[in-house]
């Protein structure tokens, strides 16, 4: 499973960290003999017969997850490398609950993280958990006389439980070797970021590879116990940005993503994508700006992968009622249309890869240990269930396999549609609707996460490859700038056609946690566009160094 | 037996370091990085004064190249160790736009504020190759931002000028100082890894003897910071400083909840001159059993009367309440306290008493100081700056950002990104030095006369903090980590007591020293500021203070774990 925990923004030019290697392979494989798992489970079954202060209960519930990880990030800028880094750290994560699975201390705040050692020692390692769990007990004690005091203030109808009960799980991996051709990596985020050298036009530039290993334990007082290592994922990433000649900030990146050295692309491919991404930041500088825009819009490939992630994915988290004031209420939804009827969706951890291609969102069990399930979520247009977690939420009781830090979350969102059709014609229904509206072109998004952000009750991503398609003739034209404003809930009964067409969009967001989407191309009746500001900051006033001195060669 | 004589007599037996004049003719130890930023320096400066609607007047590029290794243990495992890690590079790039007499670092006054040191400045993460052409692509970008800014921040502060009053402090920006160059061989930092973790983690086990610790370590940190300065002056440093610390730590807890932490540390310039096991076991036994008596103590009740402040804690207690108020820059900000401002050429302490810093020394006796450097960030060569002499302030810790009546630099100019006058070496002298157990008496006499049944020794102290800005209490707070009861009734033994607080406000307590010991000793630490995180000295003797002022610490409420360690319960249910 992937490390929930890990992640950041995969784009990184100048730093990094990340990961790796096989050193901390210890020699125990068995059970019996590690030596982690007997210290979390010896200091989880002293708590439980006797963390207790007088007068008070003994907690209801605790659980130990540690954390091992071991990264290793190279980047590099014009040919340089920027920065290389490895670091391994450990963290121990406690859980400790009184009260009941009805009411306990959880939900507010707490939960800390504490440090544990690197090396496998079991005295070290039952002290720092003593500690740990000492503290948190204490603060359950006190977090609970606090909540039960504002429940007392509060009229509330049926408040759902604290926390639903589970079946144990038990799954020990075996302890395994990683390793990666880390000078490879290295060579290649240099030789990728020196391609940059040739384009005068890019102002700032970068490439870098990182790779991320953990092994994970996760022991409970409900007989939990695991020891999970299929968890290493990499990627490459190249970014270039720069400004046209009236300011606009422009740029683009790729990343690919995946679990093994196998899956990722060979070299000649990412250098060619990257001369693909230079050769596209140079055509975005010379493009003709973006104009106010309302009529449709088709999002192909990528750009339908981005637009289900912000518009979809996150909106399909369960919520318990004291939550559902913020933002889109989807339990209110359950049984309800919210998209075309030949939509179906369904979410599924377990798979790891999808025609050959990794999926990121991927994992064997999620965050509270349970182990991931497929999920159908939308059926003929209506959600029939929500991403859940142990935290039991009124209309939906118990988890579904998809906590994410103890939240409901999406992994692999499939996007399906009944009603393809092949993209030529798509793109024929894009301009027949806009001539039906009067228009003279009709928009075609190809890729989305661009500078800026539109407003509405759903963000979607400002456009960075975007596309006029001309009624007369259906020639492209790439246009630059703009966000797309008014986005809702009611966007997605727009989709009025999807293409057939397959995309995996993979993506590192929110509290790390990656993600993908499988879907097709969709063609949405009606958006609006707004134009890009008047005003930027000036372009640099003096000219790159490398370039002035080989013009004047 | 000359030399002999002369040592009994010597206060203190300083090293100096010989340090080479303003040019040294060593133009091959020139690094890619310090060629590289020269000639971007030169080409942006040129190109960029004919941009601008204000003038350019000066430039710089500032670079630090940092490289650290670091060891944790504790509890006999290893908590952190090093790994495959490169050194990384840091550039500050200055830009003045306007004149010596008034520029964009000039102080906006009224709503908003801004300006200063740090206005017209833009830093940026530098390639760790020695690529020319990559590392002029950075170096390209961070200076037109910061040209930028400067000239928008120029305009402000012209504005600012006509819609305010009159300045009280109307010194030039910026001071005119000679170029200097100077060039040093770049360090790198070493440590036999294998055998410092073996080390660490060995040592780290030896808490695991005392039930009653909570948290402990021991670490091991060696740094080296290569530094790099070019200007549009003609400045060209390049220098290099390294240094390594070993630390001890231990936390316990009180039955009532008070947290109780003490520590102890080394500081050494050099791989070989780190301490052997036996000086550290022995730090870590005295800790132990330190906290031992400080969780049994009494807990201090709020007290106003004679002290003596102990060699190391005086040092600290010099550095917090004087030290950061004779930094040069905090004379002419109006929003700060300005103590001592209109205080030169009067006494603030009793005559005995004489203040310098004096960075331009390496060690006190036989230890290293971490405050020597050459040059300073700004490329002006280091001076000792006698401050107090007998009792009288004289002078300020200067960078070249003048005040009133000091218009030029002192060496003083620090820091990690820009840089403000900070201290180096503070060093404290006296001439009315006693022995220890004279001064223990005079504390006793003290106590007596003010009517109070007990006098304070201060026995050492950690890195304290103090406020210099206006609007906020003028007062400063060290954590004392061992304070003991001296009573006046001498039937009565020496008490240790916890939970000190020292409060009060700092010109009362420099004049109120009474004596001091003849016992110099130094601090080492890192010092945080506005312009970053600098390694700084602090050497004193012990002083009687006729007053101070103590108040109980907050305390926190939790109690000390329910059950007893693992290691140490004789009740283990689970299986082992």
């Amino acid at each position: 499973m992937k490390n929930r925990k890990w992640g950041q923004t995969p784009f990184i030019l100048c730093l990094g960290f990340v990961i790796f290697l096989g050193s901390f392979l210890y020699a125990q494989n068995t059970e019996e003999k590690d030596t982690m798992l007997n210290a979390l489970q010896d200091e989880l079954a002293r708590s439980s017969a006797r963390l207790k202060l007088e007068k008070f209960d003994l907690p209801y519930y605790i659980a130990y997850r540690v954390d091992d990880f071991t990264t290793y990030t190279a980047s590099a800028s014009f040919g340089a490398l920027t920065g290389e880094g490895e670091a391994r750290s450990r963290s121990l994560d406690t859980d400790v609950r009184v009260g009941s699975y009805v009411l306990d201390s959880s939900g507010y705040g707490g939960g800390y993280g504490s440090g544990i050692p690197l090396d496998d020692d079991y005295d070290a390692f039952r002290y720092a958990i003593w500690l740990a769990t000492d503290r948190d007990y204490k603060a359950a004690l006190d977090t609970l006389a606090r909540k039960k005091a504002y429940l007392e203030t509060q009229k509330m109808e049926e408040r759902p439980d604290d926390f639903s009960k589970e079946d144990a799980v038990v799954l020990l991996q075996p302890l395994k070797k990683f390793t990666f051709a880390k000078d490879r990596w290295k060579e290649l985020a240099k030789k990728t970021s020196a391609i940059f050298k040739q384009y005068p036009d890019i102002n700032q530039s970068g490439a870098a590879f990182s790779a991320a290993y953990s092994n994970r334990y996760l022991v409970n007082s409900e007989n939990f116990k695991e020891r999970i290592t299929d968890n290493a994922f990499m990627y490459f990433t190249a970014e270039a940005q720069t400004q046209s000649e009236d300011g606009m900030p422009l740029g683009d990146v790729f990343t690919y993503f995946a679990y093994t050295e196998e899956q990722m692309p060979k070299d000649d491919e990412i250098l060619s994508a990257t001369t693909r991404l230079a050769d596209k930041v140079v055509a975005l500088c010379k493009a003709p700006k973006a104009e106010d825009y309302r009529g449709p819009v088709l999002f192909e490939g990528n750009a339908a992968g981005e637009f289900f992630a912000s518009a979809l994915a996150y909106n399909l988290i369960s919520k318990r009622p004291e939550e559902a004031e913020y933002g889109i209420n989807m339990n209110a939804k359950l049984g309800k249309v919210i998209m075309p009827k030949f939509i179906n969706c369904y979410d599924d951890p377990t798979q790891f890869e999808f025609n050959g291609k990794p999926l990121m969102g991927s994992y064997t069990v999620d965050d509270d240990g349970v182990k991931g399930q497929r999920v159908d979520l939308i059926q003929e247009g209506k959600p029939i269930t929500l991403y859940m977690s142990r935290v039991p939420t009124k209309e939906i009781k118990k988890t579904n396999g998809h906590s994410q830090r103890g939240r409901g979350g999406p992994a692999n969102l499939f996007v399906e549609s009944s009603d393809k059709m092949p993209m030529a014609e798509l793109k024929k229904k894009l301009l027949e609707e806009a001539d039906a509206e009067g228009l003279e072109y009709a928009l075609l998004a190809k890729k989305l996460g661009g500078y800026g952000s539109g407003s509405g009750q759903i963000n979607i991503p400002a456009p960075i490859e975007l596309y006029r398609v001309y009624v007369k003739d259906g020639k492209e034209e790439l246009i630059r700038g703009g966000s797309f404003e008014g986005g809702s809930l009611r966007t997605l009964r727009d989709i009025i056609a999807t293409g057939d067409d397959t995309t995996v969009y993979n993506s590192f967001r929110g509290r790390g946690a990656g993600i993908s989407i499988i879907c097709p191309s969709i063609l949405i009746k009606e958006l609006d566009l707004k134009k890009p500001p008047q005003k930027f900051e000036k372009p640099p006033l003096t000219k790159n160094p490398y370039f002035e001195v080989k013009e004047i060669k | 037996m000359k030399i002999k004589l002369t040592w009994t007599v010597a206060v203190f037996v300083f090293s100096i370091f010989t340090s080479a004049g303003h040019s040294q003719e060593s133009k091959k130890q020139e690094s890619v990085l310090l060629t590289t930023m020269e000639q971007e320096l030169n080409r942006s400066f040129e190109k960029l004064k004919e941009k601008g609607t204000d003038p350019l007047y000066f430039m710089s590029y500032y670079a630090i190249e940092s490289d650290e290794i670091n060891i944790a243990a504790n509890y006999g495992a290893i908590t952190y160790r090093p790994m495959r890690s490169r050194p990384q590079r840091y550039l500050t790039a200055q830009v003045r736009i306007g004149s010596h007499k008034l520029d964009n670092t000039h102080q906006i006054r009224g709503a908003g504020g801004g300006g200063g040191a740090f206005s017209g400045g833009g830093s940026t993460a530098l390639p760790i190759e020695d690529d020319p052409d990559a590392i002029r692509t950075s170096i390209w970008l961070v200076t037109d931002r910061a040209f930028k800014e400067a000239q928008e921040q120029f305009t402000h502060v012209k504005t600012n000028r006509e819609v305010m009053v009159e300045e009280e402090d109307t010194s030039d920006d910026f001071s005119q100082e000679k170029p200097s160059v100077y060039i040093t061989e770049l360090d790198k930092v070493t440590l036999d890894k294998e055998l410092w973790v073996d080390k660490i983690r060995k040592l780290s086990t030896l808490f695991k003897k005392y039930p009653y610790i909570l948290h402990s370590g021991v670490s091991l940190s060696g740094g080296v910071q290569n530094r790099f300065l070019v200007s549009s002056e003609g400045t060209k440093i390049q220098s290099s400083s390294k240094q390594y610390r070993l630390f001890v730590t231990a936390q316990a807890k009180a039955d009532d909840g008070m947290g109780l932490e003490l520590y102890d540390s080394f500081e050494v310039k050099d791989e070989a001159s780190l301490p052997n096991d036996s000086q550290i076991e022995a730090a870590i036994v005295k800790i132990a059993e330190n906290l031992k008596k400080l969780s049994g103590a009494t807990i201090v009740e709020p007290y106003a009367g004679p002290a003596i402040l102990v060699n190391r804690s005086a040092a600290v207690f010099f550095h917090e309440i004087f030290g950061h108020r004779i930094e040069g820059h905090r004379q002419k900000n109006e929003e700060e306290g300005q103590t001592f401002t209109k205080k030169i050429g009067k006494k603030i302490m009793p005559d005995f008493m004489s203040i310098a810093d004096d960075p331009t020394v390496t060690k006190f006796g036989d230890s290293p100081l971490f405050g020597f450097f050459q040059y300073d960030d700004e490329g002006v060569p280091a001076q000792n700056v006698q401050v107090v002499e007998n009792g009288v302030l004289k002078n300020f810790l200067m960078s070249r950002s003048p005040v009133k009546d000091f218009p030029k630099s002192n060496g003083h100019g620090r820091g990690q990104f820009g840089a403000v006058g900070r201290q180096g070496n503070l060093i404290v002298t006296s001439t009315n030095r006693v022995p220890m157990p004279e001064l223990r008496k005079m504390l006793i006499e003290e106590a007596k006369s003010q009517g109070k049944n007990f006098g304070l020794i201060f026995n050492d102290i950690s890195g304290g903090f103090t406020l210099t800005q206006r609007g906020m209490p003028q007062s400063f707070s060290v954590l004392p980590l061992i304070v003991t009861r001296v009573y006046v009734d001498e039937s009565k033994p020496d008490e240790i007591v916890r939970g000190v607080n020292i409060v009060g406000t700092p010109i009362a307590s420099l004049e109120q020293i009474i004596a001091t010991g003849n016992d110099e000793a130094q601090f080492n630490g890192y010092c945080g500021a506005e312009s970053g995180w600098i390694p700084v000295s602090a050497v004193s003797p012990s002083v009687l203070v006729k007053n101070i002022e103590i108040e109980r610490r907050q305390k926190e409420q939790d109690r000390p774990p329910i059950l007893p360690p693992p290691l140490y319960d004789t009740k283990n249910e689970e299986k082992k």
